[in-house]
């Protein structure tokens, strides 16, 4: 299988009072045609930037972002635009990124009037509707008029009307009822499997991704800190910060002993400047060389990749 | 023992035929956490927000909720606005919806101490350092001189908390109260919570199944205005009787055991606030309804439903959902 997405050395950074800092930090990432990469931290690790980086919607200070072979960010207008077709972002939140004024048509609609798309528009709607699993009567309709599990299908169903390869899903169902998501969820399975689709799929919530992603790239402060195929990220999280992540996700079941987790802290906002690894403040298992040198991300055995000068042997979650 | 928080057949009204709190019964006990789940527009924000007048213009509140035996329904609002923030503190979703944007955090505490302790008012702002320092916000000397947007949501919702509790109430209520913030974030501020409530009765209010894991003893389900099942928090997520509860249950993703195939998920969606469904309001997504649910069953032995999943049902439903 070839890599559609190939993202290295990304940099973003923006100005605040007294300097800069960066909200992405040196990221990259490689998606396989056809599969679903899930990109998880916390706020303000950069995910959502490096998704933007990804689509061409921001230009980045260092790097490079190839999609299809094409240079993302050095293509000029035009080849831009026709890149556009082939990638397009689902947000979180459809009250925002659906305008009130247009029918459900007109919105799913729109990305064919764009691109000058030839055929008839209203039956291409229709169908895209009905892949959405959504009635084709829905389209005489008005956002406001439909639930947000209605509405995220809109979205969705605009993001494929333009047959794009790649799409970036930026928190797609972290707005929904816990019934609806697993429902939006299916349809994005449904659709991958259906049209070969790639995703980068932006989440917090760990137990969605497990279920989504076929690999997991986990973010901390503007960097990937960990990479690897996602059971097997999920059964031996090797990163002291990914450790941490998975035992603080909340589980339906109640544990026999409620004892809280030790010294998980809080991250603090994006960096100025890098002394040694950015996780060491808050982990447990940090050392003097943690604190002064900077581990890089480095080739585990199984195809995994950590950042971290301990990965073989890190235990930051008591068992 | 009479419970702390008595709650019987409230309801809250915006006019005929929109009713979006339909008869809740629920009962708090001293020191007990109760946790009220459901997804959007099942009430369950609204059933507390109710209990202390501080549901949107417009409602109307009936039935009844005592507190240690006094009745809290049909108070006027100076009589309600004694009660919050003394015997019953409120925490919600967004700390920042509650605490001055242009005053110090320190002094904001300081000034709550001023009106419920009668501690001085030199002693006040070291007090609020203390309480700062009490719920885990190291450098807090420093972090009570900053302004709320200088803290972090864990910190501006452990601030809440401080003053939340430094009433001594006698109930708190807790809206949502880790939503907005980061997974690391939210298991210490449920363990604070935790920790800090041993002795004092909580409603907590929640969308998320696993939070109740983390933090309830008893569990309310609520769905369309109404309680559809209660029990302790084993018997609600491990045996759940009301065909909605053991659905809910099956489409929360589990990080420890992924699922082949499609996620389990709930045909259809809520209804919306207020909207009228005849008999029970889960029957038109229910796989177990038939003709008798077109009459509304009533909360009994824990579930309001005509055909509640037994524990043998329940467990074979499970092996048939993974």
């Amino acid at each position: 299988m070839s890599e559609l997405v190939v993202a290295e050395g990304l940099v973003k950074r923006y100005a605040v009072r007294g300097g800069t800092v960066a909200a992405v930090d040196g990221a990259g990432l490689r998606i396989e045609q056809g599969t679903a990469l899930a990109l998880v931290g916390e706020s303000g690790c950069g995910k959502s930037t490096t998704g933007r980086l990804l689509l061409g919607l921001e230009r980045p200070d260092e790097g490079t972002v190839e999609v299809g072979g094409e240079s993302v960010h050095a293509l000029g207008k035009r080849g831009l635009r026709a890149l556009r077709r082939r990638m397009q972002p689902v947000f979180q939140d459809p009250y925002d990124s659906l305008n009130g004024r247009m029918t459900v048509g007109q919105i799913i609609a729109e990305p064919l009037r764009v691109h000058r798309v030839e055929g008839d528009a209203k039956a291409k709607v229709r169908e895209l509707l009905k892949t959405v699993t959504l009635s084709p009567d829905l389209a005489g309709r008005y956002p406001h008029e439909l639930s947000g599990g209605q509405r995220q299908r809109v979205a969705i169903a605009r993001a494929i009307a333009l047959e794009p390869e790649f799409l970036v899903c930026d928190e797609p169902v972290s707005a929904l009822d816990v019934s609806v998501q697993a429902q939006v969820v299916n349809l994005l399975r449904r659709l991958q499997d259906e049209r070969g689709l790639t995703y980068l799929f932006i989440s917090h919530d760990l137990a969605l991704v497990r279920h989504l992603a076929h690999r997991v790239a986990v973010m901390y402060l503007g960097r990937i800190v960990e990479e690897g195929d996602t059971a097997e990220l999920f059964a031996d999280p090797r990163h002291p910060y990914t450790q941490l992540l998975l035992a603080a996700a909340p589980r339906p079941r109640v544990r026999e002993n409620r004892a809280p987790l030790q010294r998980l802290g809080e991250a603090g906002g994006a960096l100025a400047e890098r002394t040694g690894c950015a996780f060491a403040p808050r982990c447990p298992l940090a050392t003097d060389r943690c604190r002064t040198e900077d581990p890089k991300l480095r080739p585990l055995p199984g195809g995994r990749s950590a950042a971290c000068h301990y990965a073989e042997t890190a235990e930051a979650v008591p068992a | 023992m009479t419970e702390l928080l008595d709650i019987e057949d409230l309801r809250v009204d915006f006019g005929t035929g929109r009713e979006a709190v339909r008869g809740v019964d629920l009962r708090v006990g001293r020191g007990e956490t109760v946790a009220v789940v459901g997804e959007s527009g099942c009430g369950k924000s609204l059933t507390a927000l109710a209990l202390l007048g501080l549901a949107p213009d417009g409602a109307r509140v009936s039935g009844s909720a005592r507190l240690d035996g006094a009745e809290l329904v049909g108070l006027g609002e100076r009589e309600l606005r004694g009660i919050r923030g003394d015997r019953v503190s409120i925490i919600f979703q967004d700390p920042m919806s509650s605490l001055n944007p242009t005053t110090r955090v320190g002094t904001q505490i300081a000034e709550m101490l001023a009106i419920h302790t009668p501690m001085r008012r030199s002693a006040r702002f070291r007090a609020a350092v203390e309480l700062m320092e009490s719920v885990g916000i190291t450098d807090a000397p420093e972090r009570a001189r900053q302004m709320p947007h200088e803290l972090s949501g864990g910190m501006r919702q452990r601030v809440m908390i401080s003053m939340a509790l430094a009433a001594r109430p006698d109930l708190l209520i807790a809206d949502e109260p880790t939503t907005a913030l980061d997974v690391t974030v939210q298991a210490q501020v449920l363990a604070l919570l935790r920790e800090r409530t041993r002795d004092t009765a909580v409603l907590f209010i929640t969308h998320d199944m696993g939070v109740v894991a983390e933090i309830a003893d008893r569990v309310a389900v609520m769905y369309a205005g109404r309680v559809v099942e209660t029990g302790t928090v084993r018997e609600v997520l491990e045996k759940p009787q009301h065909p909605y509860t053991a659905a809910l249950l099956r489409s929360v993703p589990d990080p420890d055991r992924p699922v082949s195939g499609e996620l389990p998920s709930i045909p259809g969606q809520v209804p919306a606030v207020g909207e009228v469904v005849e008999g029970c309001p889960f029957s038109p997504r229910c796989p177990r309804a038939d003709d008798a649910c077109t009459t509304a069953p009533v909360l009994e032995a824990g579930v309001a439903c005509w055909h509640p999943h037994t524990d043998a049902q329940t467990e074979a439903g499970a092996e048939d959902a993974r």
